[in-house]
């Protein structure tokens, strides 16, 4: 589970700190960060899933603009199983050439160092927290994102495999294609891959299908199954329908892309609740209420609940829609702030708390600030 | 169409409501059939709230339950009033809005643990409980779910143990009979 995050210098986060539980609510106007703190989070698994560099991910661009600091800070702590990583990362930009440097980043379990890089050094350490090699890496990418598994080092790599299971995304239906070229084991940030997605998830956790198949038909009546049918080098997701009685053929179906806007939004949000519900993955979904009807929303929101602590380790979730926030400001609310062209500000508490009304209602007339 | 909600939690605590719904799961009731109504802003919303919206629950009850079997299950703590009292506040919060309490035919039923849900938690955990003392909170309401399976398997037996189960938590299942599927 994510515990903390905290970046500095980046768009309108300055010495910024969240601190989250098992389930989350980001609340607050728009423009106040919220979305911000996933980018950073979505950026940091880019950062350290391979080979990036760090001026891809983080571009000098998006320094905050009125800070004069050309270092850059974030913080990760992700508690596994009871053990604690402190991860953390200090880039250094210079605007003017167009440069970054990694000026620091290391990776500490339960206070002990299992990974430091710093002017240039890569110090690492063993599974017994005995001091391993130390050698020249480069500037520009995560020391840590390119080491190889081995048997000495797999409270490193564990951090990386917890990290990975942490899905960013919003649920944007009109750019899901049906079609794919190739499994992906993640989910893109605005879930463009969801068929290239689903292609592997059916294919890792055939276990978990049944289920989901089950789920999906309780929100699209007449849903009996999905397919993968060849067309070419792609694939294509069908969706296959029952026929009412006496019409003849016993099944019709359909191309994913034929489905409304909201079926492929709630298809999409019960995969990510069911597809991989006893993988400890974390959800971190920007405002899933989208093209959702208010019947479908609480019954999603009830499993979501359902769900975390148990198969889902962690949710956090953005929202502005009133039957999200009045089931979760109170106990899982965190309420952002932002004066104009300042930093993000949140607490665990509204500003001003309102008795009497729905805490919707107290943020729809400005209430709470 | 999507099916329609066919069970209405109206309920004062997080907790004794998140307890009520797994309960139900439990009880055979599919997730979608639930339906639990939003809190105020302020969180313990209290008896006042329950009593305040009651009656148009009661209301949008009977309205719906003439086209299609419904039930309404009600939760408030007791705290340090007893269970009958607390019953009979609700009962006069009703006619003062001219809406008539339940009948002995309408499947609406009260939970109203005494002192809170909290007693019944720890009742269900084994600690000897008595239902003046105030038990300690759990974290996230999530954590009760252990409990929940619990009382399912009693209440499936029709036996309560340790003996003597807190009276609060005896009444609340003969309550639940107004509404099981």
């Amino acid at each position: 589970m994510l515990k903390r995050i905290y970046a500095d210098n980046f768009r309108c986060l300055v010495n910024f700190e969240l601190r989250l539980d098992i389930m989350n609510l980001l609340l607050g106007e728009n423009g106040t960060g919220k979305t911000t703190v996933f980018e950073v989070l979505y950026r940091l698994q880019q950062f350290l899933s391979g080979n990036a560099k760090v001026l891809n991910v983080f571009p000098s661009s998006e320094l905050t603009r009125w800070q004069a600091s050309p270092i850059q800070r974030f913080e990760l702590d992700l508690s596994v199983e009871g053990k604690q990583y402190a991860y953390s990362l200090a880039i250094e930009h210079d605007e003017d050439r167009r440069k970054a440097r990694i000026k620091k980043e290391s990776l500490l379990l339960d206070g002990q160092p299992l990974f430091e890089f710093e002017e240039g050094t890569a110090k690492l350490y063993h599974d017994n927290l005995t001091r391993g090699p130390e050698y020249p890496f480069d500037w520009t990418q995560s020391g840590l994102a390119v080491l190889q598994p081995r048997p000495d080092n797999k409270k490193l790599t564990r951090f990386r495999t917890e990290f990975a299971k942490i899905i960013v995304a919003s649920v944007h239906p009109m750019r899901m294609s049906s079609e794919s070229r190739e499994e992906a084991s993640a989910l893109s940030r605005n879930m463009e891959n969801f068929v290239s997605w689903y292609r592997y998830v059916s294919q890792e956790h055939q276990g978990a299908m049944f289920q989901l198949f089950q789920e999906v038909a309780k929100v699209l009546p007449g849903f009996s199954s999905f397919s993968l049918k060849e067309a070419g080098e792609a694939k294509v997701l069908k969706v296959l329908m029952k026929q009412p009685a006496g019409n003849g053929r016993q099944q019709i179906t359909f191309d994913f892309s034929e489905l409304s806007d909201g079926q492929r939004s709630l298809i999409a949000l019960y995969s990510v609740l069911f597809a991989l519900k006893d993988e400890g993955v974390s959800l971190f979904l920007d405002e899933p209420d989208n093209f959702i009807t208010l019947r479908e929303l609480q019954p999603w929101l009830s499993a979501l609940k359902d769900l975390t602590g148990e198969g889902v380790e962690q949710a956090v979730l953005i929202s502005h829609h009133p039957e999200i926030i009045d089931q979760l400001a109170i106990p899982s609310g965190r309420w952002f702030e932002r004066d104009t062209n300042a930093p993000s500000r949140v607490s665990d508490q509204p500003k001003t708390q309102v008795d009497g009304l729905k805490p919707s209602e107290a943020m729809a007339r400005g209430w709470t600030k | 169409m999507s099916d329609p909600v066919h069970t209405i939690i109206l309920c004062e605590d997080l907790q004794l409501r998140c307890f009520i719904r797994r309960f139900l799961l439990k009880r055979g009731w599919h997730a979608r059939q639930i339906r639990e109504v939003a809190l105020p802003a302020g969180g313990g919303a209290g008896v006042t709230w329950v009593r305040k919206n009651l009656p148009n629950e009661l209301q949008a009850y009977r309205s719906r339950n003439a086209l299609a079997e419904t039930c309404l299950v009600v939760g408030c703590d007791a705290d340090d009033k007893t269970v009958e009292g607390r019953i009979q506040r609700l009962t006069e919060a009703c006619t003062a809005a001219g809406v008539p309490f339940r009948t002995n035919d309408e499947r609406v039923a009260l939970a109203v643990p005494k002192r809170n849900i909290e007693t019944w938690l720890a009742y269900l955990r084994g600690t000897v409980v008595n239902e003046e003392d105030a038990y300690p909170k759990y974290k996230h309401e999530s954590e009760c779910r252990n409990q929940v399976a619990h009382l399912d398997e009693m209440s499936q037996k029709q036996h309560l143990e340790p003996e003597p189960p807190p009276p609060s938590l005896v009444l609340a299942c003969e309550e639940f009979k107004r509404i099981r599927q």
